[in-house]
């Protein structure tokens, strides 16, 4: 690894990792989710998982880039041996995989930052204005912006990471802030308030409350993605861990609990007749045809409309660079330069995005493949964490040198009991609840979100991965990074 | 608004937001202690 390549401080790797992990999922996921699922209630079982997923796992991953200091493939293999660069290689994929969609995202809120900042948006138009702009070549163009903004900033390394994230990340947390509390002090806001916080304690008895809450962590926190690791390769060698896992995984929550405040309250305070409707509507039905509604009923509802996707878009572009710097990272180790293996990473996501930004069934069908994908990556961790010797990992390297907050053995426990549980237990409880979705094409491996699909892509990409297993130890596991 | 909604609002807020201020003065102070050490190393 160059010397030049590492976080100048701690608030440097803070700052980049919450940029990280902050994306769309906490703004149009979460909200959504606690409102269907017995409010109060799955905060409790989402404030469980944040200690028996979220942070156990950034601390594997930040115990991983630390040590490898290579990217996912290099750290995998230098953790849990020469036969292990498929899991780090799976766990790029994985993310690499999403990136391909998210850049779509990414260009989607830009597309709707400009729209708004230009009074293009108004509550009358918005389904006219999705609908033609979805899937069209206009989509492809903001995703390639996106894309460039990406490029541009990882093009000029870790440092130009930092400065971005130094930036944009106390931006977002003002935005949100600024929008939760106009939200709060609507009339009616109150009853978004009692909607988002009353406990429907019948509702944890129901399981699926649980397995919503383990699955919104999984993808909110963004823990076990393999981007956590990229980003710890470029620690200080004495930087703490634990402390930093436990500040970005209550960071990332804090983003999210500000806008559950901020959309129920808004919804609740202006059109609650439709909040069955609103919230049933599906990520990208909230984001962009229901919210531009609300705020066109809003007091001083433009200039709101303008941050909320002003926010929208910082979360998205810093989660897409670490996507980005993620790939670069692998690609490094396998022995370009920086500026070659960006140049790479463009060409590739400017092909392999152009489906996803002209087909939203396409778009869909990705993420649901990778979306449950990435709880294979969770239990790959785990796996890895086992061979390394997860005991071994706390004492070595978690509680080493620099650590704030040292960590006892419930950690191992996680890691080497519970983790794989619930991973397990979610890969199959989606691709059950998949089954119910169309059960006469649920094995239709061209249907947009059946389990057909799932193993179909997933078992090109392992026997891939398997076959290359001992060349990505070769070229990767042996090399010196660039 | 009802009172086990405030009492769950202020629950898990205060775990959440509450955590993540907790979380943050540790590191700012753990940093500065780390700071002192270094100048008076040199």
């Amino acid at each position: 690894m160059s010397a030049t390549e590492q976080f100048s401080s701690r608030w440097g790797l803070i700052l980049a990792t919450l940029g990280m992990a902050v994306g769309t999922g906490n703004i149009w996921r979460f909200p959504r989710i606690v409102a269907t699922n017995g409010g109060g209630a799955f905060l409790v079982a989402w404030v469980v998982f944040l200690f028996i997923w979220s942070v156990p796992l950034m601390i594997v991953e930040f115990s991983f880039g630390k040590r490898g200091r290579k990217g996912t493939v290099g750290s995998f293999i230098a953790m849990a041996g020469k036969g292990s660069g498929w899991m780090g290689g799976w766990v790029a994929l994985c993310a690499t995989a999403i990136m391909f969609y998210y850049s779509v995202v990414a260009g989607w809120c830009l597309r709707y930052f400009a729209a708004a900042v230009q009074g293009g948006l108004t509550g009358e138009n918005s389904i006219g204005f999705w609908e033609s702009y979805a899937g069209s070549g206009l989509a492809w163009v903001t995703n390639a912006i996106a894309l460039g903004l990406a490029i541009t900033v990882v093009w000029f390394g870790v440092r130009g990471i930092e400065k971005v994230a130094k930036v944009l990340i106390p931006s977002l947390f003002v935005l949100v802030l600024m929008l939760a509390i106009r939200a709060v002090t609507l009339p009616g806001a109150a009853a978004g308030l009692e909607f988002l916080f009353q406990p429907d304690w019948s509702a944890l008895g129901d399981v699926r409350i649980w397995l919503q809450a383990l699955t919104q962590n999984a993808w909110d926190t963004g823990a076990g993605w393999g981007l956590i690791l990229t980003f710890a390769v470029y620690m200080k060698s004495r930087e703490d861990i634990p402390l930093n896992a436990f500040l970005i995984g209550f960071g990332n929550n804090s983003v999210s609990l500000l806008a559950g405040i901020m959309v129920l309250c808004t919804v609740f305070a202006i059109n609650p007749g439709a909040r069955s409707e609103i919230v049933g509507a599906g990520n990208e039905g909230l984001t962009f045809i229901w919210m531009p509604q609300l705020f066109a009923q809003m007091p001083g509802g433009r200039f709101f409309m303008i941050f909320f996707f002003l926010a929208l878009s910082f979360a998205a572009l810093t989660s897409l660079i670490s996507m980005v710097e993620l790939l670069t990272r692998n690609l490094m180790d396998a022995g370009l330069k920086r500026r070659k293996a960006v140049i790479v990473v463009a060409l590739l996501a400017l092909a392999f995005s152009t489906p996803s930004a002209l087909s939203l069934s396409f778009l869909h069908n990705q993420d649901w493949v990778w979306g449950v994908g990435l709880m294979l990556s969770g239990l790959l961790y785990a796996v890895a964490a086992r061979r390394f010797g997860v005991e071994r990992l706390r004492r070595e390297v978690v509680n080493s040198d620099g650590c704030d907050l040292p960590i006892g053995k419930w950690w191992t426990f996680i890691i080497s009991v519970v983790v794989p549980i619930e991973a397990v237990v979610l890969m199959i409880w989606w691709l059950w609840e998949a089954r119910g979705w169309d059960p006469e094409h649920w094995l239709d491996p061209f249907r947009s979100t059946s389990v057909g699909t799932v193993l179909a892509q997933w078992a090109l990409v392992l026997v891939a991965l398997l076959v290359l297993n001992r060349w990505l130890g070769r070229r990767i596991g042996a090399a010196r990074a660039a | 608004m009802s009172v086990s909604a405030i009492v769950m609002m202020l629950v898990i807020c205060g775990i959440i937001w509450g955590g993540f201020v907790f979380f943050l003065m540790r590191a700012v102070r753990s940093e500065s202690r780390k700071q002192a050490s270094a100048r008076i190393g040199e």
